[in-house]
């Protein structure tokens, strides 16, 4: 448990789909914490040398290079490979289409509630296709 | 001063969300069906991101989803890239290029 105080700290958005995506393949050895460890410390580093050199060389970027369009095209690369089944889909559907509507909205709902439909609608989906295979199989 | 004193408390809130969930909620104990909604985040929460981020202009905040707004198929080609190739470097790269051609020619 004291491990998680650690990777608290250290925890980014990129670790945790490096972390989650290495603990699907099962791993259950009792060191496997040393993975998350050196996946976190790595792109702590990498981030912090980042953030300093946004800092000083930022200024010296024009808008014109639209170089924040690299960040959407990053999230593309992660979402495609995730999109493998029927649910994850529909979430993706429902939360894209939500968050186009309310890009307005304020305090991050504009986030909290696309994403939380998504998961809503995955679930539906899922349900409904186990319910589907249950029939097929009683016929 | 001021700004440094906001950056570190932000610092502190930041980490103890993060901690209140690692520490004291052991993923065991929720329930299935929200454990299983949970594997659907990472399309859901992305795809937020992504799809304003891609449909409304950059400087107006305007509403576009047309080929007229060069970030559409820039977008529509990255994930051609990641769906046949499924790497992130080609496509940024692609992306970015797309991005860049089409913001020369118009």
């Amino acid at each position: 448990v004291r491990w998680r105080w650690l990777l608290a700290y250290l925890l980014t958005d990129e670790g945790y789909v490096v972390g989650a995506s290495r603990y699907e393949q099962a791993d259950t050895a009792p060191t496997r914490h040393w993975f998350l460890l050196g996946a976190l410390v790595a792109l702590w580093v990498v981030w912090q040398a980042a953030t300093a050199a946004g800092v000083f060389l930022g200024r010296a970027v024009p808008d014109s290079w639209s170089l924040g369009f690299t960040l959407p095209l990053t999230f593309i690369a992660i979402v495609i490979p995730a999109l493998k089944d029927r649910p994850a889909v529909a979430a993706a559907l429902v939360a894209g289409a939500l968050a186009v509507v309310g890009f307005r909205w304020e305090y991050g709902l504009n986030v909290l509630i696309p994403a939380v439909a998504g998961l809503g609608a995955a679930m539906i989906v899922s349900r409904t296709l186990v319910a589907r295979e249950r029939v097929g199989q009683v016929s | 001063v001021n700004l440094w004193l906001i950056a570190v408390g932000m610092g502190i809130v930041t980490y103890a969300v993060r901690l209140s969930f690692l520490v004291f909620v052991h993923h065991t104990s929720l329930p299935r069906s929200v454990r299983e909604a949970l594997n659907y985040l990472t399309p859901a929460i992305l795809t937020a991101f992504i799809a304003p981020a891609v449909l409304y202009m950059d400087g107006s905040g305007e509403f576009d989803p047309w080929l007229t707004n060069e970030r559409v198929p820039a977008a529509i080609l990255a994930a051609v890239v990641a769906w046949t190739t499924g790497n992130a470097w080609a496509t940024i790269g692609v992306g970015m290029a797309t991005l860049w051609l089409l913001q020369w020619i118009l």
